[in-house]
Formats: C-alpha cells, sequence, structure tokens
C-alpha cells in the first residue's frame, strides 16, 4: 500500500503554475531521486508530499498523524545557534510529542554515534564544519523516528567527502523502511545510490523510472 | 522536562540572553506602573479622608437645656416633617459625652472641663437630593425656627466641594489607567517583536520542523507576563519605598491593601501577555517565511 499518493495534483502561486496534474504514489521503504532543472517544480513536489503544503487542484493521500512522522533536511542546515548539538537533535524530539528526558536521551545517543557525532554532545553549530552541521541536521529529522525522510539539495553546501556521508547515512534509512525522497541537481548520486528516479520539468513529470544497482533501468 | 518545563528553559533563554532589552523594558514599564500605583495611593488616601467628611454632611441641632422627654419627641417629629430630612437621631446629653471622652481619651483634660457641659442634639442626615450646599443650608435653615433649638451646625460648603474633588480625581484616574494600560501593553509588546526579531532564524527553524504553539508563541507569551509581573513587583517595592518615606512626615500616602496590589500584579502580567500576543498577531509573515 501506498505511503503517500498524489492523485491528479496541481499548485500555482499566484499567476505561477508550479506543478501541473501530476499523479505519484510512494511506498514504504523506497528511495527516490527528485530530479530536474531549476524552476521544474522539485521544492514544490517535496512541499506537498511533506504536507506542508495543501494542492490548488487534486489530492495528497496520506495516513492520519503522517505529518509527524516525516523528517525533513534542506540544503541549509537550519540549526539553532544558542543551542548544543544535542538540543538541537532532542528538540525534534520534543517536537514530536516525546519529552521524556530518558526517551529522548535513548534516542538521541545511538543516533549520535550513528552519525559521527560522539563526543559532541555539548558543542554549538559555530563550533561544527559544514558536514557536521548536516549530520546533526539528519540526525534531528531522524530522531523523530520518522517513516519519510524528505530531504531537499541536501548536499548543496558539502564537500565531496561530506557529501557522500550523508548519502550513505540516509541510504541506511531506507533500508529500515522509511521512504527517502531527495531532490538534486547531481546526476552521479543517481548512480552511486541507484533507486526510482521522477525528473520534473516545467512542472509535469518527463519520466519515473526505477535504476538498477547495475546502472541499467528496470 | 515536560512542556511547562520547556517553557520555562526558554524564557531563562531569553531573558538571560536578551538582558539590556529585558532590563530597559522592566525599567520602563516599572516606571509607567509606578505613576499609576502612586496615584491610586492618592486616591485610597482622598477617599478615606472623604469618608471621613461624608458624616460632617449631617446636620447637628443642638437643644437647650432641660428638654422633657414629651418635648423631646414632639421636636423629633417636626425635624422629621422638613423638606429634604432621611433620618432624625437623638443624642443625649450623656452620649454626647462619652463620645466626646472616647475622642479626648485625655483623663487630664476632661478632669480640668469638670461636669458635662455638653448639650442634647439631633443629628440630621438629608435625603441624597439635599445632600448639596444649598440642600443643607436650607434644612439647617428651617430646623433654627423651630422651638427648643439652641443652635444648627453644619460643615459648610468646603465639604461637598471635597467631593466634587474626589469624583474628579477618580475620573481623572480611569483616564490615566487607560492611558498606562495602553502605554504597558505598548512597552511589553515592542519587548516582544524586538525579542521576535532577535530570533527570527530559530522560530523559523522551529516552524519548519513543525513545532507548534508550545515551542513558537508560547515562549514569548510567557515572556510579556513575567516582564509586566516584575516590573509590577519592582513597582511595589518602590511605591513601599516611597511610602515608608513619607511616614514621619505631614503627608501620609496610604499603601493599598495586600488584595489590591495582588490584583495590580495581575492585572500588569495581564497586560504583558496582552502585548506579547498583540505582536506575535500582528508579527509580518514575511518574517515568518
Amino acid at each position: 500500500m501506498a505511503l503517500i499518493r498524489l492523485d491528479h495534483v496541481t499548485k500555482s502561486y499566484k499567476n505561477r503554475l508550479a506543478l501541473s496534474d501530476i499523479s505519484l504514489s510512494f511506498e514504504p521503504g523506497e528511495w527516490v531521486f527528485v530530479t530536474g532543472p531549476s524552476g521544474a517544480g522539485k521544492s514544490t513536489l517535496l512541499r506537498l508530499v511533506s504536507l506542508a503544503e495543501r494542492p490548488t487542484r487534486g489530492r495528497v493521500e496520506a495516513e492520519p498523524g503522517m505529518r509527524r512522522a516525516i523528517g525533513m533536511l534542506g540544503q541549509e542546515f537550519r540549526l539553532l545557534p544558542d543551542r548544543s548539538v544535542y538540543e538541537n537533535i532532542a528538540l525534534g524530539c520534543r517536537i514530536s510529542g516525546v519529552w521524556e528526558k530518558e526517551e529522548i536521551g535513548q534516542r538521541v545517543a545511538p543516533l549520535m554515534e550513528e552519525m559521527g557525532l560522539r563526543g559532541m554532545e555539548s558543542l554549538h553549530p559555530g563550533e561544527l564544519s559544514a558536514g557536521e552541521k548536516q549530520r546533526v541536521a539528519l540526525a534531528r529529522a531522524l530522531v523523530r523516528h520518522p517513516r519519510v525522510l524528505i530531504a531537499d539539495e541536501p548536499t548543496g553546501n558539502l564537500d565531496p567527502t561530506a557529501a557522500s556521508q550523508i548519502f550513505t547515512l540516509m541510504r541506511q534509512y531506507r533500508d529500515r523502511e522509511t521512504l527517502v525522497l531527495v531532490a538534486t541537481h547531481a546526476e552521479d548520486w543517481k548512480q552511486r545510490h541507484p533507486g526510482r528516479v521522477v525528473r520534473l520539468e516545467q512542472g509535469v513529470v518527463k519520466s519515473d523510472n526505477r535504476l538498477q544497482e547495475d546502472g541499467g533501468a528496470a | 522536562m515536560g512542556p511547562l518545563g520547556y517553557l520555562f528553559s526558554e524564557l531563562w533563554r531569553t531573558l538571560s540572553k536578551h538582558r539590556t532589552l529585558c532590563f530597559a523594558s522592566v525599567l520602563s514599564t516599572s516606571s509607567i506602573l509606578l505613576i499609576l500605583l502612586l496615584f491610586m495611593m492618592v486616591l485610597t488616601g482622598v477617599d478615606t479622608y472623604t469618608d471621613q467628611l461624608e458624616s460632617r454632611e449631617e446636620i447637628s441641632v443642638f437643644l437647650n437645656e432641660g428638654l422633657s422627654r414629651p418635648d423631646v419627641d414632639v421636636l423629633a417629629g417636626r425635624l422629621r416633617l422638613l423638606a429634604g430630612v432621611d433620618s432624625v437621631r437623638f443624642v443625649s446629653k450623656d452620649e454626647a459625652w462619652e463620645q466626646f471622652r472616647a475622642d479626648v481619651a485625655d483623663e487630664a483634660l476632661l478632669q480640668a472641663v469638670g461636669g458635662n457641659p455638653l448639650p442634647a442634639s439631633f443629628v440630621i442626615r438629608p435625603t441624597s437630593e439635599y445632600r448639596t450646599a444649598e440642600g443643607v443650608r436650607s434644612i439647617a435653615r428651617q430646623a433654627e425656627t423651630l422651638p427648643h433649638v439652641e443652635d444648627v451646625r453644619y460643615a459648610g460648603e468646603w465639604v461637598l466641594r471635597a467631593e466634587q474633588v474626589t469624583s474628579t480625581l477618580h475620573q481623572i484616574g480611569v483616564v490615566l489607567g487607560l492611558i498606562i494600560l495602553i502605554g504597558v501593553v505598548f512597552v511589553v509588546g515592542t519587548t516582544t517583536r524586538l525579542a521576535i526579531q532577535a530570533r527570527i532564524d530559530s522560530l523559523h527553524v522551529i516552524r519548519t520542523l513543525g513545532g507548534g504553539f508550545i515551542f513558537t508563541e508560547a515562549p514569548y507569551l510567557a515572556e510579556g507576563f513575567v516582564l509586566a509581573t516584575i516590573s509590577s513587583g519592582i513597582t511595589i517595592l518602590l511605591a513601599r519605598g516611597i511610602h515608608d518615606s513619607l511616614a514621619e512626615g505631614l503627608f501620609h500616602l496610604p499603601m493599598p491593601s495586600t488584595q489590591v496590589l495582588l490584583g495590580f500584579a495581575g492585572v500588569a502580567g495581564l497586560l504583558g501577555l496582552i502585548g506579547s500576543w498583540i505582536a506575535l498577531a500582528t508579527l509580518p509573515r514575511k518574517w515568518l517565511l
């Protein structure tokens, strides 16, 4: 069964048409690249899938309470500068309704380990490198145990090594039945982490293919 | 740490991070509130004084010595029939003396006076329509013409003038209160707006993460409430200081009761809350996009 389904969705802002008559559905554990040139509607599609916006026409179907089960990751790290790394990640827990200190600790500690952030708990974002900041942002998105992880150009501000780390970490979550949607310009990631590729051009779906591990189309 | 704990930690974070801004806000709000509280104290003093004066709206009709009981009863009946008389109360020689003893409370002076020189009297209370300078005077003139009346005394026009002054002061108090209400809302609202402006990026991030009321609006509302309540506390302390420094002097400024002061602090807190709420409600949308 589809986790999120877009049914003949159109989205326009004032006089600008961002998406036109899009129908897509996404399954749990899918790894999906959303590609296309600037202005193709990638970010709009992600905002609709994240249930942050409503379509102008058509329907976006998701289970009740899905909004809280969506983790977001952007090009800008969007960390709170006046809070420590631990507090930034814990904020994700609190926003999703987890207030117990012990439970927060049980969620945050393994993620910090997994993201290679161990020992940085008390540091503030200003003391971190770009790659570390993005790993904190990813941990904050994942600490909510999301069923959907949406990443909009997550490696745009990172060097190749840091970018590779982020993709590897996100890939692990796809293997845990989390739907991962990644909007990116960079073509090489599609080859290195093959999966479904939805290509948008001028607000319409130009292609929707699955790339196999060997690089061939399914 | 539950939502309430989070709210307190956020509040502490804001207050400690924006110390100068919060200090300026508390200082401005305290200054404004002090004007109101001092005015309230002046008004309380004037009210107390006027209450004492109120009894002086009464007209005292002093009687000739040695009047028989039937004569007193007849005179009481005639006084009750005068235009503008609400009630008539007889004060015997003995009652007058007892009251005098209680008022003077100086045994040596009382012994010097010797026996009871005070006459019996009637105390007339005018109806509300006759509690004017002219009304009181007309009742007194009528009473003077009655038999067995030795003398008639009444406070005079200045008592009534004092009441008019009190009434005017109350009206000024209402206007001043309204102006100060707007002032507090404005100062706290501006502080909240500046605090939001200083943390707009954080607010935007929290909104993006799906943070609801407890993460976005509530900390700022709590800040407005706390700043205004702290200001009211400082105001009360300052007012207490002014009260104590004047206590030894001629001009006494009474301190309002604890209930009134608690109400004052509560209203100030509420105004702070309203100020912050207005600041949040009128936040330009572009700040959050």
